[in-house]
């Protein structure tokens, strides 16, 4: 491992956004392997709640890896879609590790996960109102206000939907994008997940998503299961490689955004660092690929 | 149409209660579909947290095995939900809750236990902390080292227990070292330090941990020797020194005269 003196040093080289390549999500139990071999890789992304503690393994080593690439925070805990205030002292907290690990982006999700105080530990899902919009809105100004940088607003991957709603979810999305200047991170596989969870047509939904706000995209794998009818219900549970289907989709939102960092999010049964690697290199490819054939603006 | 916040707690009412409907504001794909769909929000939910619990808590769940766990977690997470998104902040209150779950009353070490597990979480999480060096203490004589007020590192804690909980711990801790309900007996005492990245738990003399609980009230050195000298005249102080030393418990010493403190470099 690398003396102190020499880690800052590298640190000056690695400010700077995020390059138009694959990340991956950075886990426990690839800090030793990412470390040691430090992989060609363009970036990584943590859940800043995750190091939020005063000190410890998980700091030692996330200072070594923001030494060597930028990272990105992807929060799960500000529940900007909350019918209720924004967590301040959240907030707060969340603006302190920014000032520490100056990450170069910064994104959360069309969501809620807090009711009353307590903290719900899932993305709940939301119905597209005006009223929600107005919501969602006055806390992205709060949140982008509070830490004075833009973030990326996530669409979700939902199992229900509401009854009543007055906005698509991709017109919800560029309306907050338009109003609040925030940008959208597209999770693709939570497109494929909730077309077939809730019957739209996920190419539609890639096809009506307003590309210019995306700033990143998010690739993940999912489970399959049933409802109570034998219908497909699928989990977005980013417990596997990604599947063919979402690299389908991968292609075709590449066609229309601009080549933008990409993530793949592997969260549970975690594997070996190989083999999360080789899906980054598949996502690089993508990109590659797409970058030669499509001449963007 | 509900407004949003009557959506939300709907939804979290809805959540709580595994027998109740959906809310009816959801639209089913296909009637009678949405019973699933809303259980994988009921299961993240649920199944997360208790998911952290058990992380936090292993040897606490294999002593009592896996479904009882799950059922006193659920019992436990709507009592005593998170306030917070910052997960490692998560489940302080698992021993307090213990003493008093009426199920577990015939395991009644399980608390101790659970507060031993607790405290090696908090240790991992804990602020860094620059050691002090042996040559610190080395370099005193015996009449400023007894005016010393030692500081130790804030990983450092203590548990002293009637059971035998370092014991317990130990056997249960991991799949590799798990022996069961092996029959352990009497009362342990547990150093609890983070002498780099990894939490470490010692089981120590009842003597040496009236010495440590002295020095955790930030008692004089020399004042907090005597107390315990008072109790057990053949407490093992050296070892007790030793052990704080070596595992790096030691954060700075203070003294009238002047202030020792290993700074960052």
């Amino acid at each position: 491992m690398r003396q102190d003196s020499q880690i800052r040093v590298l640190r000056r080289w690695s400010h700077g956004p995020i390059p138009a390549r694959a990340g991956v999500g950075l886990k426990p139990e690839h800090y030793e392997s990412v470390l040691e071999t430090l992989p060609d890789i363009g970036w990584f992304e943590v859940h800043p709640e995750n190091y939020m503690g005063d000190g410890g393994a998980p700091h030692f080593y996330l200072s070594r890896v923001r030494a060597r690439y930028p990272i990105s925070f992807h929060g799960v805990g500000l529940s900007i879609g909350s019918a209720g205030p924004v967590d301040k002292a959240h907030l707060a907290r969340l603006k302190a590790l920014m000032a520490r690990y100056e990450p170069a982006m910064f994104s959360e999700h069309l969501a809620w996960s807090t009711h009353d105080g307590a903290y719900l530990n899932d993305l709940l899902p939301l119905p597209y109102t005006a009223e929600t919009l107005n919501v969602v809105c006055r806390h992205v100004d709060e949140v982008q206000t509070a830490l004075g940088r833009r973030m990326l607003l996530e669409n979700p991957s939902t199992y229900i939907a509401f009854a009543h709603c007055e906005l698509s979810e991709t017109d919800f999305l560029g309306e907050v994008a338009r109003r609040t200047g925030c940008g959208l991170l597209l999770d693709v596989n939570n497109v494929f997940v909730s077309a077939t969870n809730n019957g739209f047509d996920a190419d539609a939904y890639i096809d009506a998503f307003p590309a210019a706000h995306v700033g990143e995209i998010h690739l993940g794998g999912h489970a399959d299961a049933e409802d109570d009818t034998d219908a497909p219900l699928l989990i977005d549970a980013h417990d596997r490689e990604v599947k063919d289907a979402v690299w389908a989709l991968y292609r075709r939102a590449l066609s229309r955004t601009s080549a933008v960092p990409t993530l793949i999010e592997w969260d549970n049964d975690v594997p070996a660092w190989p083999v999360l690697h080789a899906e980054a290199r598949h996502a690089d490819a993508v990109l590659k690929e797409n970058g030669t054939t499509h001449a963007k603006p | 149409m509900p407004s949003l916040e009557q959506n939300q707690s709907a939804f979290v009412a809805a959540l709580r209660e595994p027998r109740q409907d959906p809310p009816s504001f959801i639209a089913e794909p296909t009637p009678r579909s949405s019973l699933r769909r809303f259980n994988v929000y009921r299961n993240n939910v649920y199944a997360g947290l208790i998911g952290v619990l058990g992380a936090r808590y292993p040897a606490v769940q294999r002593l009592v095995g896996d479904e009882f766990f799950k059922a006193m977690a659920r019992i436990f997470i709507d009592g005593h939900p998170p306030h917070s998104p910052v997960l490692i902040e998560y489940g302080s209150g698992l021993a307090e809750f213990l003493r008093t779950f009426e199920p577990a009353a015939d395991e009644p070490y399980l608390a101790d236990v659970a507060t031993l597990e607790w405290r090696m979480h908090q240790a991992r999480h804990a602020a860094d902390a620059i050691p002090l060096h042996a040559s610190h203490l080395i370099q005193l004589d015996e009449g400023s080292a007894a005016r010393l007020t030692i500081r130790l590192a804030p990983a450092v804690s203590l548990i002293v227990s009637e059971y035998p909980v370092f014991s317990l711990w130990r056997a249960n801790a991991s799949d590799e070292a798990s022996s069961g309900h092996q029959t352990f007996s009497g009362a342990e005492c547990v150093l609890v330090t983070r002498p780099d990245l990894i939490a470490e738990a010692v089981r120590i003399p009842q003597s040496s941990a009236m010495l440590i609980a002295a020095l955790l009230e930030h008692k004089p050195l020399g004042a907090a020797i005597g107390s315990v000298l008072a109790v057990d005249p053949h407490f093992p102080l050296h070892r007790t020194l030793a052990l704080l030393i070596a595992q790096k418990a030691i954060a700075g010493v203070a003294s009238q005269d002047e202030t020792f403190e290993e700074t960052p470099s």
